[in-house]
């Protein structure tokens, strides 16, 4: 009788030995193919991100990524060893940085890292445990799938793959290439290559910053340069009178900008046409324009550009023109208004500067008022540069 | 600890620099007659445009449902300025500008001096009722899209809170009924 009872307890802990095997045995394969489910999404995640690497624009995609409970953390690093702080991070606001995207399970102690085509940002995504994570234990308690929905949104700027999770977007913490703080210059070649145009876009954002109050702060002044040649209407027909040129310029130059990796991110955009006027009307020649005070694209040709652009620049802070194009005006703190063009009368937006001499904005003193020019901007003119770029000076 | 202190600083440090750089890109045409035609409008990252420090005659405002989030001074000119070579006068202006995001702005208005001369809804440009919550969209401008997830954590949060009060009530009746 004792016996039997050994035997029957022997054959239970076998039984249960077994039992405990086969289960665990089933458990890994179940899991297993569920890893697999899983690597297969992460592999569709990081062919998605690498698209979007390649695509150019302030464009991206929108997509519903599912996280399974089994999951610890999803992360971009540029070291795939370190993983135990990403895991910490989850569900946070930081981002993961770097030219690898990984993926950490919850029963596995290393990463699974796969090298993307360029650098990404992304959200520390994941799951935590049940207790603490409330999308899952709610999941839990209704007996739904056990993951958790992420809505990311993919989008490539400047060539960095910025990956967001939800409506907060912070990219100061994100090593971007482009500093907001910067001041930042977008040159343009417009229906021709320029020669030398790299090199005359660096000395135009030199120069531009040496001559502005930019000079007396730490504010980097930056040029981004778009290697493709833009599109836009003959030039000579805005000086013909054809207005929808001139739109039509403007639109292209948007356009083009566009679909560059930099859109938004520009302070202004400079136009380079080839040659040494824009366009000619009556005779006289046009080396430049602007599109106005506060709309950020210039136009300016190629041969005198460093004096055109500049002055040019100066007129989208507002800057008039000291020896015709605007009008004494006692209504203006300055005593001038802007009518533009060669008129001599007043206009309805009052000038910041007023004649002086050593101006860049006498160009002609057409209307007599004692002003001469210079490559330099005149003390009120430089005031008023104080106050417009005063932002970038911190 | 020591991890935990650390990572808590950095939150703390994230939340203290946190800077919204959302924008909202607006591409619109305003003519002398006062007319306003919107081409788009799209939240982008980036910079917000410069405004004119000195008045032009057109301000745009930023509104939320209660009051006035944002205002500055449009880039309107009628004219192109061909420097000393002449002016030909223009019939719009158009205008492209980056202006700020705001979570509870609602509506974008135009005006000409006092007069308004335009406003339109921002849902009607940046909402494309697609489930997904994007960049720009949000609660206020986008339920369909935002909405609906903050809802679903309410029900749960009020079905708990509605459980825990019946079973404190039941343990309180019968643990009475005892004594």
């Amino acid at each position: 009788m004792p016996d039997e009872i050994l035997y029957l307890i022997g054959s239970f802990i076998i039984g249960l030995l077994f039992f405990s095997m086969a289960y665990k045995l089933i458990m890994s394969s179940i899991k297993q193919s569920q890893n697999e489910v899983v690597l297969k999404d992460f592999e569709n995640l990081y062919n998605e991100m690498n698209s979007v690497c390649s695509l150019t624009g302030n464009y991206g995609l929108a997509l519903n990524y599912e996280i399974p409970a089994s999951v610890r953390v999803i992360y971009a690093t540029e070291d795939p060893k370190d993983f135990e702080l990403a895991s910490a991070f989850v569900d946070t606001n930081l981002y993961s940085k770097g030219n690898n995207i990984c993926i950490v399970f919850k029963d596995e102690t290393q990463p699974r890292c796969k090298r993307l085509g360029c650098d990404v940002a992304m959200p520390y995504i994941g799951s935590l445990d049940y207790q603490d994570d409330f999308q899952l234990f709610v999941n839990k308690i209704l007996g739904r799938k056990l993951v958790k929905r992420y809505s990311l949104h993919i989008q490539n700027y400047a060539g960095i793959v910025v990956v967001t999770k939800d409506r907060y977007i912070d990219l100061t913490q994100l090593n971007l290439d482009i500093d907001f703080n910067d001041y930042i210059i977008l040159a343009i070649q417009l229906n021709d290559e320029i020669e030398g145009f790299q090199q005359k876009a660096e000395e135009l954002a030199d120069r531009w910053k040496e001559m502005t109050p930019l000079k007396d702060c730490a504010a980097r002044a930056r040029v981004l340069k778009l290697s493709n040649v833009c599109n836009v209407p003959d030039q000579q027909g805005i000086c013909n009178g054809d207005v929808t040129a001139y739109y039509q310029t403007f639109y292209n130059i948007m356009d083009c900008i566009s679909k560059s990796n930099y859109f938004g991110f520009y302070d202004r955009v400079v136009g380079f046409v080839k040659g040494d006027r824009v366009c000619e009307l009556s005779g006289a020649r046009v080396e430049g324009y602007a599109f106005g005070y506060a709309m950020p694209v210039i136009v300016a040709s190629e041969g005198n550009y460093l004096e055109i652009a500049i002055h040019e620049l100066g007129h989208t802070y507002g800057l008039c023109d000291e020896g015709y194009g605007s009008g004494k005006d006692s209504r203006c703190e300055s005593g001038y208004s802007m009518s533009g063009g060669d008129s001599c009368d007043p206009g309805d937006v009052c000038c910041p500067n007023y004649p002086e001499q050593n101006s860049i904005y006498c160009t002609w003193d057409k209307c007599h008022r004692g002003c001469s020019y210079a490559f330099s901007f005149a003390s009120s003119s430089y005031d008023h540069l104080k106050k417009e770029l005063k932002k970038y000076c911190g | 600890m020591k991890k935990e202190a650390l990572i808590l600083a950095i939150l703390l440090i994230h939340l203290a620099v946190a800077e919204d750089v959302r924008v909202y890109n607006i591409e619109i045409e305003i003519f002398k007659n006062e007319t306003v035609k919107i081409n788009q409008i799209k939240a982008i990252v980036g910079k917000l445009s410069d405004f004119p420090s000195l008045p032009t005659g057109y301000t745009i405002q930023l509104h939320s449902p209660s009051k006035t989030l944002w205002k500055a001074n449009l880039p309107v000119k009628f004219y192109i300025n061909l420097e000393g070579a002449g002016r030909i006068d223009l019939e719009k202006a158009v205008i492209s500008m980056n202006i700020p995001y705001f979570s509870d702005a609602k509506a974008v208005a135009i005006y000409h001096g006092e007069k308004q001369i335009a406003s339109f809804e921002l849902k009607d440009f940046v909402c494309n009722k697609n489930n997904i919550c994007e960049l720009g969209e949000n609660a206020v401008n986008c339920q369909e899209d935002c909405g609906k997830r903050r809802y679903i954590y309410l029900f749960f949060i009020f079905g708990i809170l509605l459980s825990t009060l019946l079973a404190y009530t039941i343990i309180k009746l019968m643990s009475s009924k005892h004594s």
